[in-house]
């Protein structure tokens, strides 16, 4: 007892302490089922019979890398997050600099912009696929009027665009709020003194404001691409993957391999692909980010 | 002060045991089901059997809720981790092969209870749909199975105005290579469905008082491929036999052919490719479309004034149209069956025995359930089930199978694929997965 209460009283141990409880509730949800996937990755392991699982080796991982049907949903997730992720970028960042200086004024309105964020991705599928319906959809009934009648939006002709549109709306107040943040930490003395030097508004952006705000450009891309890579509920309520598997994520891959193939060994290898794939941007951002700050 | 304390104590603990005992006198047996309608009708059955036979079993019945999204999914987890949450379990039709290992067959249990002959209450092709390796492991609670839903009023108006019959036998002799007359739908072939949906398309018929003349579910919805195997199946056709496939067939082009002249001919909405159950019924009940071949429960909200107010008094419903082979209507159940590791077996059979009644069938269906029951159930519906009912292959590999096939079938739907490339592809597929 006096030994703890000298640990406790020693600044050197204290913070160990203090994070322990975390460490350990982490441990508990993501080291475990993490060590105990990466085990069963090595087994054949099928949903009906969980206590009957065989040794296989590395036959999982030679599945999916033969499967095309992997790679097909690797790409589609590739494609559709660089499209969206691109997009929400400029988006966001437009946004948030023609609107600063009117948003900074009426404050209050930046909570309806951020309202698309708050709504649970699958009850966003949801809501569109009631605001694209042909018959009774809000949108078509609009466009028609407007002079754009039969656009039909959940066609393979128009699926990925639309689907790409629904992310985009949902996301990009993201990347604004980030920017808009970080648009109020760039002193308003730089940018008068820029302004009597004869800077004009695409100098000041390039010299001041774009390398101000630029790791967090990078923070807010490597968060959305890490999110819109494993991209599930928005698709799967929309458009179950299809048709065919025209719009199979690789998120939706793992899933019907897990629950209708009830394949978990091989489903479970897939993710641990997915985990692989999800390094990549980190380390790039990270490295940018580090190099930045020693900058 | 202590005397006092003491005789506090003394009460909890006389309670507490007095808890006990009480419990001990009846076994809780727990059910699992999905929330919905089924579930609030359920409840009326239960209510009435804790209230009376539960009480002379000493048996009271609790029903656990999971969420109906993903509630299959958690279902099979937990059976496959063993669980003793729940004794009685709610396997549905095409699942039945996967959860069977973690089922108890519930045929010896109503034999050692002389109950055997409860079982007839049910139709047989209900009764075949919960039966994995001739082994019965539920009772079917509610049948689904499709009808075609159609617009009596147009219908009559096509057979009684000799312009629209001249104008329609136009139309499917140029559309379909011969001249058709106009017939009641509960006798139509697929080529009178495809018929009527060309006549009452826009685009093919300017005067068609509808958009569309029909619409069909194309989404990659294994849902959605148990409505093109009533076409498959009327033409004779197979999706497993003798453990191979036999998806890839004359019957299986001729059903996909069928499809195809609708889609192909813009008679279903450009986007039906992503519909399912309620875009069907929107576009039915919005009056834009002349029909659907959609599920049973579909019915309810097309006569609703209240969900279909333009429509509500003008949809005829019939059996599924008729191929080679006659009248084939896909037929799946929801069930009740008995958790293998259930400590309760014997309680949880008690309260089955019980719902094999026709009082306790007819009371989940007075209430909004849909048992498979003679005497009880609409006798339309016992008439569809009876006659022209059929289930899929049921095996462990069900859901896989009629996942490839909804992959493969929803390319052609979309034009990604040749009807015949897709068919080769689903039937490799299917052949593997056999294999497994």
């Amino acid at each position: 007892m006096n030994f703890l209460i000298k640990i406790l009283n020693d600044e050197k141990y204290i913070k160990y302490f203090l994070i322990a409880p975390l460490i350990l509730l982490l441990l508990f949800i993501l080291g475990f089922p993490s060590i105990y996937d990466l085990v069963f990755s090595f087994f054949k392991v099928e949903l009906g019979s969980l206590d009957n699982v065989q040794y296989n080796g590395i036959k999982n991982f030679t599945e999916v890398f033969n499967d095309s049907e992997f790679w097909s949903s690797v790409e589609f997730s590739f494609k559709f997050t660089v499209t969206a992720v691109l997009l929400e970028i400029i988006l966001g960042l437009s946004i948030a600099l023609f609107f600063f200086s009117y948003l900074k004024k009426f404050k209050w309105l930046i909570s309806f912009m951020l309202l698309p964020m708050m709504t649970a991705p699958a009850l966003m599928g949801i809501m569109f696929r009631l605001l694209l319906n042909d018959f009774v959809g809000v949108i078509p009934q609009y466009l028609s009027i407007l002079g754009f009648p039969g656009i039909t939006f959940l066609t393979r002709e128009h699926v990925y665009k639309t689907l790409i549109i629904i992310d985009i709306i949902q996301w990009t107040p993201f990347v604004f709020i980030l920017v808009f943040a970080g648009l109020q930490t760039i002193s308003k003395d730089i940018i008068e003194a820029s302004k009597i030097d004869g800077a004009n508004a695409f100098q000041r952006f390039e010299s001041i404001i774009l390398p101000t705000i630029t790791p967090i450009l990078v923070t807010a891309g490597f968060f959305r691409f890490i999110d819109t890579f494993r991209i599930f509920d928005k698709i799967y309520v929309l458009t179950g993957g299809g048709p065919g598997n025209y719009t199979t994520s690789i998120s939706i891959y793992i899933y019907k391999m897990a629950f209708s193939y009830g394949n978990i060994g091989k489903s479970i290898a897939a993710s641990l692909f997915l985990l692989l794939f999800s390094l990549i941007p980190l380390y790039i951002s990270l490295k940018f980010i580090i190099r930045k700050d020693l900058d | 002060m202590r005397k006092n304390y003491k005789i506090v104590l003394l009460a909890v603990l006389l309670l507490f045991v007095f808890s006990f005992l009480v419990q001990g006198q009846e076994t809780e047996v727990t059910m699992l089901y999905w929330p919905g309608p089924e579930s609030e009708a359920m409840q009326k059955v239960v209510d009435h059997y804790n209230d009376t036979q539960g009480k002379e079993d000493g048996i009271q019945v609790e029903m656990l809720q999971f969420s109906r999204q993903g509630f299959f999914d958690k279902q099979q987890t937990a059976l496959s981790a063993k669980t003793k949450s729940f004794d009685i379990a709610f396997p549905p039709t095409y699942i039945l092969g996967r959860l069977a290992p973690n089922l108890e067959p519930i045929e010896p249990y109503f034999e050692k209870n002389g109950a055997l002959d409860n079982l007839d209450i049910y139709f047989d092709s209900t009764l075949e749909a919960m039966s994995y390796n001739d082994q019965l492991y539920a009772l079917p609670t509610d049948v689904s199975f499709h009808l075609t839903f159609y617009r009596k009023d147009l219908l009559n108006e096509l057979i009684n105005n000799d312009e629209w019959t001249k104008k329609y036998g136009e139309i499917t002799e140029e559309y379909l290579g011969e001249k058709l007359q106009p017939k009641e739908a509960e006798n139509w072939t697929w080529d009178d469905y495809v018929g009527y949906s060309l006549f009452f398309t826009k685009s093919i018929n300017n005067e068609s008082p509808t958009r569309y003349g029909t619409v069909l579910q194309l989404k990659n919805l294994i849902f959605n491929v148990m409505i093109w195997d009533d076409v498959l199946f009327s033409y004779g056709g197979k999706i497993v036999e003798n453990n191979k496939s036999a998806l890839n067939s004359p019957a299986a082009e001729k059903a996909l052919d069928i499809y195809m002249k609708i889609i192909n001919n813009n008679a279903t909405p450009p986007s039906s490719i992503n519909y399912e159950f309620a875009e069907a019924n929107q576009a039915v009940s919005s009056g834009q479309s002349a029909s659907t071949i959609n599920y049973v429960a579909a019915y309810s909200s097309l006569t609703s004034q209240e969900e279909s107010p333009q429509v509500y008094d003008k949809i005829g419903r019939a059996s599924v149209p008729a191929g080679s082979e006659g009248n084939k209507v896909h037929i799946h159940n929801l069930g009740v069956g008995l958790n293998k590791h259930s400590d309760k077996k014997d309680e949880a059979s008690q309260f089955l025995i019980y719902l094999a009644t026709k009082e306790a069938m007819q009371s989940y269906y007075d209430n909004g359930g849909l048992p498979p029951v003679e005497g009880v159930i609409d006798e339309y519906y016992a008439q569809n089930i009876d006659k022209y009912g059929f289930s899929e292959y049921i095996g462990k590999e069900t859901v896989p199978i009629l996942e490839e096939m909804a992959k493969y079938l929803s390319e052609t739907w979309s034009n990604q694929t040749g009807s015949k490339e897709a068919l080769e592809k689903a039937d490799e597929a299917i052949n593997k997965l056999l294999a497994e």
